[in-house]
């Protein structure tokens, strides 16, 4: 049952979906018009429900879907995203962030749905912020990664375009490379916002890979050149003070998205886990040590002591004393001598 | 002229062997005719002329079969390499597991994932038992799943069934491995299953998450179930069966949470799904870690009865897996079949049944 | 069209053709209120010659006008009635002084010499320029031509003419000048991967940033009295260090050692409460958003700091500031793009950082271990019993007691006391407790030691004599020796522990936090506003000049073409680059201008009408270039040498120009703006033909040159105009219609003011 066939029709079709909770949600919709976006397989358009809810639908055509299973790779990402966000922030969802509405990916034509967006990409707006909206824009960027972080996310794919501005606040959008923390990296040599290790594709995921990202997009707002190089030389004070380390080639140097705030002078609150659930599967993980431990008891291994610190050699009251009376002794001595010498030339 | 069989065997070793396919035990080799298996024409009689020079005799008997005596007369026709005398005692695995949960699809998905070299990384070398049997398997099996992206259909309520079987080399030797799919049900009413238990060395357990965490997949678009189970009873059976409760059974098992796609974007299924296969090195650390997050998840979702296996083998690794990558529509896969990690499971068992050697695989479901 | 447009240096250009006359009248009214040509007063009004009489209404109001002194009418269309002879038919509203009317009965022309009798077709005429008619309305944009014609026409009955003309056109040809207007506007525009101009050149503050900022912290404030305190402390501390350290060491001058202990101590206190303090005070006013009058008057209270912003820093004052550096940099060739990396790089520089971000400075200039000596001091370690002393000790009152009683025990004596002193002055802790105690037994021992190293002596010297001579000389190596012992003991010892306490560094750390705070004071917290503004308002110019640049680069595509053809450089093209450059750069800046009063009133969009107003200047200039040619002036430029010198080399090289003006005939082969059958109505008799030559200015010394031309160059060319501007040089002859050739009629809707 292909639904998005019918976009062309006046009618609404019907579009079945899974919201980020797993529920199923139906919708009769009309269609807007689709568009390419260069380079990737994903396109997108609008949506409105007959609620008069209007979304933003990326899709892979079903042809390109079958044929080139791959290209649903940017989907699928996003939705795993989409769906982490959602169960770590559920009802106070940030608006930094474009949200998941809903998606269903095991159709011929996979595709999800995405709140609208807001704003431009920073792209367009890029060297004309003032300094107080510049300042509010860093704050907002650096507080979206520090959403993500705390979902365990790594966009991976952070630019100017990716980051979009109303002038009150970045949506982050295009999550089509995004990565959980941990997750081996994916070379991406084409990108010049990528930091090395990303480009190279080794190791694996780490939140400070987006920071180095939004470094480049927080010079390229700063500078409006859309070439920025990672390298604070000959910057303003402002900015170094700012961006210092963001661009350390190890990612364990970079400052976390809290610091950067910290810098800014800004909060670093973050909406409390709903953690019922995650209870739950916690206990179970503490159930399955419990159960593994009684099916293999642990058989006595052999701690080994820490080393008896030596004592340190101190010199003694009572040997100063000794000393000085050994030293007396040897005067005594050497003068009774001396005495002795001449006495005896005499 | 050619010579008998009889001859032909001459000076081969006789020891009493049992069948992976019909779990017989009887003399080998044993029998009259040689057969061989040709690519086009499918089994032939091998005819040998008399006075064969012996290299060239050995040469064909490496690749020749003898049909199975299978005393009990309760399984048709098959073969066995004539060799068979000389590896170790067959490694019978059941995919234990309800009808729907997809066991079909996760041995079809295993068995291609071995054919395309899965095991390879793993120092492990793979040749099938009954070569037309195999054969057969993949066509009629693998192929419309991995291929044609179909459905393909599942076995018979209640039915203990031999899937297929594989001559797995390693440095430790060359062991038969049988896979057999075990509906459960009632598994007194026939003979066969209680034979099948006696032989079985590891057990699959296959989770279908729709019934043990009700997460249906989108294509799967029919009503939903009218009650909640919170007991499997292919796994009641088979575990009571082997007598479990008392003590912890000494059949290693994998407990395999099958359709993981449908959870692919939850947590810790997310996670995992992404983790790269660590390159033919057995990682027993890393199973136990998603071991614990499989039990997690399934006790978070209050599926206790699927998690019986692991309370009451002693060795026992759980994963998360997905024979077909996504759900079908219909009879179809519409974006084809991408088969995620099915191999592991089959690796954790190999590695407790000492068909993989190492330190390590003696680590793997251990504390 | 009809149209009103003042050209180049104030001719007022009228086109009445194709216009009724209602509306040319209110044309023209409106053209006088609108055009500052009041200077000039000229007006040069195209009209068809079937309307002459209908635009009298139009005439009139320019007759009339205060601002006009001079008209000059080009009437273009062919006779009214050939047959009858009679040319035009007009009112004779224009036949009284400071007029002119020109007849052209062929905008075409013909070629006509005089002479000889000979027509010819107009394009037979070598080194015409262009059409003819083009080049009459050209040559008449030229005011000196202007003025000249008019006063010409008095001489002409009815002061009307028939204008034949022969125009030389500079050799810069319109290729070459839409070439030149490409190259210089994208020069001026530049490209988008051009390095910044440095940030120096531009920035608005750099004069305040190497200000005095010591002026910013008032004296007796709480940050100075504290920088004070530490700096004090650490110098009494010193002091009292170095005192016990004096001539006579211990025995004369100091304190007891304990209070030197404080003395320290009290420094480390001192220097930790004046980092303490700028650090509490770094990270609470920051200044990075600004400064509100609460934080500035708290500055001021609590640290001392006059945050006020410096003088001369107002919204218009950093207008200024700005716009002379822009200006200064565009002018100076600058291209916009170059200019506005660099007011971005400005922008950037100028935020400013906050105090907060500069506390680990403090940190840095001032270290915890700095501190902790002083709030801590290492003990001080005079070992009591170094043996080299106590065998000094000994061998010096062995020494004296061998010189014989009393000398040995009395050196003893000496000794002792002098080690009791040093035990007084020894800094110790003031809770230090044992390590006085231990004084007097250490002082007892080294009376002892003396009194045994006496006692050895005496034995020894009652054993052996020793001459008087050598007593004395044993005695008073021994007391010397002593002396110095002691001395070189105990300040070997001070020396050790002053450069353990590092107290000298610990001084200079307080100024050099002084010197931050100073520092801080002035560019984070004085200059906080000031530099956000900055950097706001260097950003929006930047953004202005992106967008004039992007206009520019537009104009050049969509005019010029999006290649231009680059020829090998001529001394003219340089110069000819050089002169359209810099009025481009003259453009772009009077276009800018009302972008820094909007600036300076703190309008939001500064780029406002821009791009409209860069784009009609350019148009101008086109417009200027084709008619008057680089060598002239355009109204929003500045005067250049430049200009000059390519109006030279442009005639430099006109052997056509010079033949032109050598002669005076006015007979000779020229274009003759009337049908070749209408010649029958002209009068070319030879008195009353006018003749008139012309050139441009510059083109004077190219010509007069009698180094070149031989003796008397310069008087053939007496009666020649030197215009000052223009890109046209050649005659113009003015003949005379035939005597009834001009008819007068009144409009058909002419009311009684007309016949009166």
């Amino acid at each position: 049952m292909d639904v998005t066939k019918d976009a062309t029709k006046k009618a609404g079709s019907e579009l079945d979906f899974v919201d980020p909770h797993g529920r199923r949600q139906s919708w009769t919709v009309h269609y807007g018009p689709s568009s390419d976006s260069a380079g990737t397989a994903v396109r997108s358009r609008t949506v409105t429900s007959d609620g008069g809810r209007t979304v933003v639908q990326r899709w892979v055509p079903a042809e390109l879907a079958t044929r080139v299973p791959a290209s649903c790779d940017p989907l699928e990402n996003e939705v795993r995203a989409g769906v982490r966000l959602a169960g770590r922030f559920r009802d106070a969802f940030p608006t930094e962030v474009v949200r998941l509405i809903g998606y269903d990916l095991d159709r011929a034509e996979p595709f999800l749905l995405l709140s609208p967006y807001r704003g431009v990409a920073v792209a367009e707006v890029a060297g004309r912020l003032g300094l107080a909206e510049q300042r509010q824009f860093e704050v907002s960027l650096f507080r979206s990664l520090l959403l993500l972080a705390e979902a365990d996310i790594v966009h991976a794919g952070l630019t100017s375009t990716a980051v979009r501005w109303d002038g009150k606040a970045v949506q982050i959008s295009d999550f089509s490379y995004a990565a959980v923390v941990g997750d081996p990296r994916v070379a991406r040599r084409e990108s010049a916002w990528a930091s090395p290790n990303q480009r190279a594709g080794t190791g694996v995921a780490e939140a400070a890979d987006d920071i180095w990202a939004a470094g480049m997009v927080v010079l390229h707002a700063v500078s409006g050149r859309a070439d920025p190089l990672p390298d604070l030389a000959g910057r303003g004070p402002a900015l170094q003070n700012l961006l210092r380390d963001v661009f350390a080639a190890d990612g364990a140097q970079r400052p976390s998205a809290a610091d950067l705030l910290r810098r800014l002078d800004a909060h670093t609150y973050l909406p409390p886990a709903a953690d019922g659930v995650q209870q739950a599967f916690a206990e179970g993980r503490q159930v399955f040590d419990r159960v593994l431990t009684e099916k293999w008891p642990p058989t006595p291994t052999v701690a080994l002591l820490p080393a008896p610190e030596l004592p340190r050699h101190r010199m003694a009251r009572g040997q100063i004393a000794l000393l000085v009376a050994a030293v007396l002794v040897v005067a005594t001595g050497v003068a009774v001598a001396m005495a002795l010498l001449f006495g005896g030339s005499r | 002229m050619t010579s008998s069989a009889a001859t032909m065997l001459e000076g081969l070793a006789v020891r009493s062997v049992r069948c992976p396919i019909c779990l017989d035990t009887f003399d080998w080799p044993s029998g009259d005719v040689l057969y061989h298996y040709e690519e086009r024409g499918g089994r032939q009689p091998l005819a040998m002329p008399l006075g064969i020079d012996e290299l060239k005799r050995r040469d064909i008997l490496r690749t020749a079969e003898l049909r199975c005596p299978n005393p009990s007369r309760d399984t048709p026709a098959h073969f066995l390499p004539v060799s068979y005398a000389s590896y170790a005692e067959p490694l019978v695995v059941g995919l234990v597991g309800e009808t729907e949960s997809g066991k079909s699809h996760l041995l079809a998905a295993m068995i291609a994932q071995i054919q395309r070299g899965g095991l390879q990384p793993y120092g492990l070398k793979v040749d099938p038992v009954d070569i037309g049997q195999h054969e057969d398997y993949l066509r009629d099996r693998v192929e419309p799943l991995i291929l044609r992206g179909e459905k393909i259909p599942g076995t018979g309520e209640d039915v203990t069934s031999y899937a297929d079987a594989l001559l797995i080399t390693s440095a430790a030797g060359t062991r038969p491995v049988a896979f057999f799919d075990v509906a459960g049900g009632n598994l007194v009413k026939t003979g066969q299953p209680s034979r099948f238990l006696a032989g079985v060395g590891a057990l699959i357990f296959v989770v279908d998450p729709g019934t043990a965490l009700q997460q249906r997949g989108l294509g799967d678009r029919s009503a939903p179930r009218e009650a909640v189970r919170s007991r499997d009873p292919a796994f009641d059976v088979v575990l009571s069966r082997l007598g479990a409760g008392a003590q912890y059974l000494d059949v290693p098992a994998a407990v395999v949470l099958n359709k993981a796609d449908r959870l692919r974007f939850q947590s810790p299924v997310d996670f995992w799904m992404r983790r790269p296969g660590n390159g033919g090195r057995i990682d027993s650390r890393r199973l136990r870690e998603e071991s614990r997050d499989v039990y997690a998840l399934l006790y978070e979702h209050n599926a206790h009865a699927w998690l019986r296996p692991f309370h009451e083998c002693r060795r026992c690794t759980l994963h998360f897996a997905s024979a077909t990558g996504g759900e079908p529509d219909g009879d179809r896969y519409p974006r084809g079949v991408r088969p995620w990690r099915v191999l592991d499971p089959l690796v954790a068992l190999l590695a407790m049944t000492g068909v993989i050697p190492g330190s390590e695989s003696a680590a793997v479901g251990v504390l | 069209m009809t149209g009103a447009r003042l050209v180049g240096s104030g001719v007022l250009l009228l086109d009445l053709r194709d216009g009724a006359a209602g509306p040319a009248e209110h044309q023209v009214h409106e053209a006088l209120r609108n055009h500052r040509f009041r200077e000039s007063g000229r007006a040069l009004v195209v009209d068809d010659v079937a309307n002459l009489t209908e635009n009298h209404s139009v005439y009139e109001a320019l007759r009339v006008s205060k601002l006009i002194h001079g008209v000059v009418r080009v009437a273009i269309g062919p006779p009214v009635g050939r047959p009858t002879g009679s040319v035009l038919r007009t009112t004779p509203v224009l036949d009284g002084e400071g007029a002119a009317t020109l007849w052209v009965g062929d905008p075409d022309g013909v070629g006509w010499e005089i002479d000889l009798a000979r027509v010819l077709a107009p394009e037979a005429v070598p080194t015409m320029a262009g059409p003819a008619l083009q080049m009459l309305l050209d040559v008449l944009c030229i005011p000196d031509v202007f003025d000249r014609v008019v006063t010409l026409a008095g001489h002409l009955p009815g002061r009307v003419a028939c204008p034949g003309a022969i125009v030389v056109a500079g050799l810069v040809g319109p290729d070459e000048l839409a070439e030149a207007q490409a190259r210089a506007i994208r020069a001026v525009a530049g490209t988008s991967d051009e390095p910044g101009l440095d940030p120096d050149e531009l920035d608005p503050l750099l004069d305040l940033e190497a200000g005095d900022p010591y002026s910013r912290v008032l004296p007796s404030s709480v940050a100075d009295l504290r920088y004070r305190a530490a700096v004090g402390q650490c110098q009494e501390a010193l002091d009292q260090v170095m005192a016990i350290l004096g001539p006579l060491g211990p025995a004369v001058h100091g304190q007891p050692g304990r209070l030197v202990w404080q003395q320290v101590v009290a420094a480390g206190r001192a220097l930790a409460d004046f980092r303490a303090l700028l650090t509490e005070q770094f990270v609470q006013v920051d200044g990075r958003n600004g400064l509100d009058d609460a934080q500035r008057q708290r500055l001021r209270n609590e640290v001392g700091i006059v945050a006020e912003r410096p003088p001369d820093t107002d919204g218009p004052a950093l207008t200024s500031r700005i716009r002379d550096r822009v200006v200064a940099a565009i002018g100076g060739g600058r291209s916009l793009w170059a200019v506005r990396y660099g007011l971005r790089d400005v922008a950037e520089r100028a935020a400013p950082a906050g105090s907060g971000a500069r506390v680990h400075e403090l940190a840095e200039i001032c270290p915890d271990s700095t501190i902790d000596r002083l709030a801590a001091p290492p003990p001080f370690s005079w070992r009591t019993f170094e043996p080299w002393v106590v065998g000094a000790v000994l061998g010096c009152c062995f020494l004296a007691g061998l010189a014989g009683w009393p000398a040995g025990p009395l050196l003893g004596l000496g000794w002792t006391a002098g080690v009791g002193l040093a035990m007084l002055r020894r800094p110790v802790a003031a809770d230090h407790g044992s390590h006085v105690g231990s004084g007097p037994v250490a002082t007892l021992l080294h009376l002892l030691l003396g009194l045994t190293g006496a006692a050895a002596g005496g034995w020894a010297g009652a054993m052996v004599p020793v001459p008087l001579l050598g007593r004395v000389a044993l005695l008073v190596a021994a007391v010397s020796a002593l002396v110095f012992v002691l001395r070189y003991w105990w300040s070997r010892a001070v020396d050790d522990w002053l450069a353990a306490l590092a107290l000298l560094p610990a001084a200079a750390a307080a100024i050099a936090l002084n010197d931050a705070l100073t520092e801080v004071a002035w560019a984070e917290w004085a200059l906080s506003d000031v530099r956000r503004r900055s950097s706001d308002a260097t950003r929006d110019v930047a953004q202005v000049l992106a967008e004039a640049a992007a206009a520019l680069t537009d104009r050049a595509d969509l005019e010029f073409g999006v290649d231009v053809g680059s020829r090998t450089g001529s001394s003219l093209r340089t110069e000819l680059d050089r002169v359209v450059t810099a009025d481009i750069e003259d453009a772009t800046l009077l276009a800018l201008a009302p972008c820094w009063d909007s600036l300076r009133i703190g309008r939001a969009n500064l780029g406002d009408g821009l791009v409209g107003r860069l784009d009609d200047l350019l148009a101008d200039y086109r417009r200027h270039l084709e008619l008057r040619g680089a060598a002239e002036r355009p109204p929003f430029a500045r005067r250049s040498a430049h200009r000059a010198a390519l109006t030279e080399t442009v005639w430099q090289s006109s052997p056509e120009l010079e033949r032109i003006l050598r002669n005076p005939s006015p007979a000779g082969l020229m274009v003759q703006l009337c049908d070749a059958d209408d010649i029958g109505l002209l009068r070319p008799a030879a008195g009353l033909t006018m003749l008139l030559r012309f050139a441009p200015q510059a083109a004077q010394v190219v010509f007069t040159d009698e180094t070149s031309h031989g003796p008397g160059a310069a008087g053939d060319l007496a009666e020649v105009l030197w215009t000052e501007s223009g890109n046209l040089g050649g005659a113009l002859r003015l003949v005379p219609l035939r005597t009834d050739a001009v008819e007068s009629a009144w409009p058909a809707s002419a009311n009684e003011d007309y016949l009166r």
